[in-house]
């Protein structure tokens, strides 16, 4: 399991190129040793990023597992975090639905409120304050100078 | 001397000079705030003055470009999160002497030598580029591939984290450069059967996800790491002598910092670091010993980093190869308003070329009267809590993605390659290689098989082209040797021979 997770990076490595040389043979129209067909300098680069794939397995391998130093702990990502950034993910995707049937003035207020919400340490009324001002700002910036039609 | 008249063209045109003024006062604030970094600003302002002429967008962006790598220092000095990857090393001695009660002196020095670091790359550039762009006219296909590949290696090399996911990078990102339609042969590659998938990947929205979304996903769990603000009272402005005394330094730190500049592949984050060392070891006497608050040691990459952005434009402009990652979105904009970068860009259009010259002066003239003038109000910029900056740069980067070509599907591709820019981030792989790739993909494909072509499609003929013409061999000489100086043969042989320079 712990190999596993080791060498997880260079696995997906590998597995990106595998699909990046299959598609560069693929290619239709050219026969695949002539360089300048369309097919040849990717199928070279994909040649490329498979050692490098193998590189970092064979480095991630090589490493000692040794004990983490304070800094390393501090720079890993904990369980936690990951789930405070999927889920605010997940929170930006529902914003941008939101904008198709939601108009953009609503939607990025509610948006803003929420999310300053939800990261917490903030007052309420700075919050609302804050949102409301901040969506103001950028309508009138960006429809105005940068003439963007919102959604 | 026509060329003194289009660089006085932003002073006398109102509309410029306030873009310029605008550029580099927002650059300077979006630098100071930590987590909002330059490229992410340009990328942005590319997307949304997609419909503007392109001067005025230009000024805008060279505006922000200066304003934002100098900002980065006041949040190295004052809070010591340097507020971009070029400030790292102003915050080595810039900390320590806001800690030691000299706020104010470590923000005036800085101001004073950006300026001087500035505009002596500009100058550099203003002298070298036509000379290079006259000198490039020669290059042919194959010198073109090999300077991409080059660029390429040299970012791959220098980006943190290992050689090889360096490589990676950048070569993922000539392949998605490459997604679409093929321009020599006119089939689709990389498009899994997709139609939308034919027009290609808009770079803007991959830089957006790249820099802009994978950037508020990866601070999301700093949210209660703050810096604690030091006291600042005023703007400290030490007697002249005191700033004479270190200009044979910051002449020389500039001079190192364009050339690092105008390597393609190294920006102003590597400048600031030369500049320092070289800094460390040429100051006879320092005030204080380096990193505990000594002068020369907040002057030295501060003049470095201004001046590799003149640098980093010598190779854009004259060559159509990106020093940085700002200055491939600079590419960009060039595409997109009709002009290929290139050395036919000085001859056919100079006057840009002067007009943008004029505009970086005027950015860091900017640069030096905002930054004197506007001290006190750096603190409370760089303690904006994260909690309210991180969602309103996730609204500014969807309006930017979606205002590229209005539409939503963007967005939703933005999205996705802020989460693979993401992982990259906590696995270590450097996110400017990818872009760089990404830019320089479609170059690097046609220059390639141009080459081969013209070589009249006869192995033998291509590859002793390589040797044959001076131009070519020199490129490939220096790529030989820059992959070679990251194996381990080379690392024995340095050993070997500087035994002691290893130890020190």
């Amino acid at each position: 399991m712990i190999t596993l997770r080791r060498t997880l990076p260079g696995i997906v490595m590998i597995i990106v190129s595998l699909v990046i040389l299959y598609q560069s043979l693929l290619i239709q129209g050219t026969e695949q040793l002539n360089p300048s067909g369309g097919g040849f300098l990717p199928g070279i680069i994909a040649i490329v990023l498979i050692i490098c794939g193998i590189v970092t397995i064979i480095n991630d391998l090589r490493k000692e597992v040794t004990t983490k130093t304070d800094e390393e702990k501090e720079k890993a990502f904990s369980n936690s975090d990951y789930l405070l950034i999927f889920s605010y993910f997940i929170f930006i995707v529902l914003y941008v639905l939101s904008l198709s049937f939601l108009p953009f003035l609503i939607s990025t207020t509610l948006f803003l409120i929420i999310s300053i919400y939800l990261l917490k340490g903030i007052k309420w009324y700075t919050n609302i304050i804050v949102s409301v001002a901040t969506v103001m700002i950028i309508y009138f910036l960006f429809s105005q100078l940068f003439n963007i039609v919102f959604p | 001397m026509e060329f003194l008249q289009q660089i006085l063209i932003p002073f006398f045109d109102w509309e410029l000079l306030l873009l310029v003024a605008a550029g580099t006062l927002a650059g300077i604030f979006i630098g100071a705030i930590p987590g909002l970094s330059v490229t992410m600003a340009v990328a942005l302002l590319l997307s949304l003055t997609y419909s503007w002429d392109m001067l005025p967008a230009l000024a805008l962006m060279l505006g922000v470009y200066y304003g934002g790598v100098y900002g980065g220092s006041r949040a190295a000095i004052l809070v010591n999160i340097p507020g971009s990857p070029a400030s790292v090393a102003t915050s080595l001695d810039g900390y320590p002497m806001s800690q030691k009660g000299e706020a104010g002196l470590a923000l005036f020095l800085t101001t004073i030598f950006s300026f001087v670091g500035g505009l002596i790359g500009v100058i550099v550039l203003a002298s070298a580029a036509p000379v290079v762009a006259s000198f490039a006219v020669q290059f042919a296909n194959r010198d073109y591939f090999l300077l991409a590949m080059l660029g390429l290696l040299l970012v791959g090399n220098l980006s943190n984290g290992t050689i090889a996911k360096g490589l990676f990078s950048a070569g993922a990102g000539i392949v998605i450069g490459l997604i679409g339609m093929d321009p020599i042969g006119g089939g689709s590659r990389f498009t899994f059967g997709s139609l939308q998938l034919m027009n290609g990947i808009d770079f803007i929205i991959a830089l957006l996800g790249l820099f802009g979304m994978s950037e508020i996903l990866y601070q999301m769990r700093e949210l209660k790491r703050q810096g604690n603000p030091v006291e600042i009272k005023k703007m400290i402005i030490p007697p002249l002598r005191f700033i004479f005394k270190f200009l044979p330094l910051s002449l020389r730190v500039s001079i190192l910092g364009v050339l690092t500049g105008a390597l393609p592949g190294a920006g102003g984050e590597i400048a600031a670091l030369l500049s320092y060392d070289h800094a460390k070891r040429s100051t006879k006497n320092p005030n204080r010993p380096f990193g505990e608050g000594a002068h020369a040691g907040v002057i030295a990459p501060e003049a470095g980093n201004s001046a590799a952005i003149g640098g980093a434009m010598i190779p854009m402009l004259t060559l159509g190869i990106p020093g940085d990652a700002v200055t491939a979105i600079f590419i960009g904009a060039l595409f997109i308003h009709g002009l290929q970068p290139g050395p036919m860009l000085m001859t056919q259009s100079g006057d840009l070329f002067w007009v943008m010259v004029g505009s970086s002066i005027l950015a860091n003239i900017f640069l030096l009267i905002f930054g004197l003038m506007v001290v006190s109000i750096f603190i409370r910029i760089v303690t904006v809590p994260k909690q309210i900056l991180l969602p309103i740069i996730a609204v500014i980067t969807v309006i930017g993605s979606y205002a590229m070509n209005y539409s939503l599907t963007d967005v939703y591709w933005m999205l996705g390659f802020g989460l693979i820019g993401f992982f990259m981030k906590v696995h270590n792989f450097s996110v400017a290689p990818l872009v760089l790739g990404i830019i320089l993909g479609p170059l690097i494909d046609t220059s390639f098989r141009r080459a081969y072509m013209s070589a009249n499609g006869s192995m033998p003929d291509f590859l002793s082209g390589f040797i044959t013409n001076p131009i070519s061999l020199v490129l490939s000489i220096v790529i030989v040797f820059t992959i070679f100086s990251q194996t381990p043969i080379y690392k024995k042989l340095k050993q070997r021979i500087f035994p002691k320079k290893q130890q020190a």
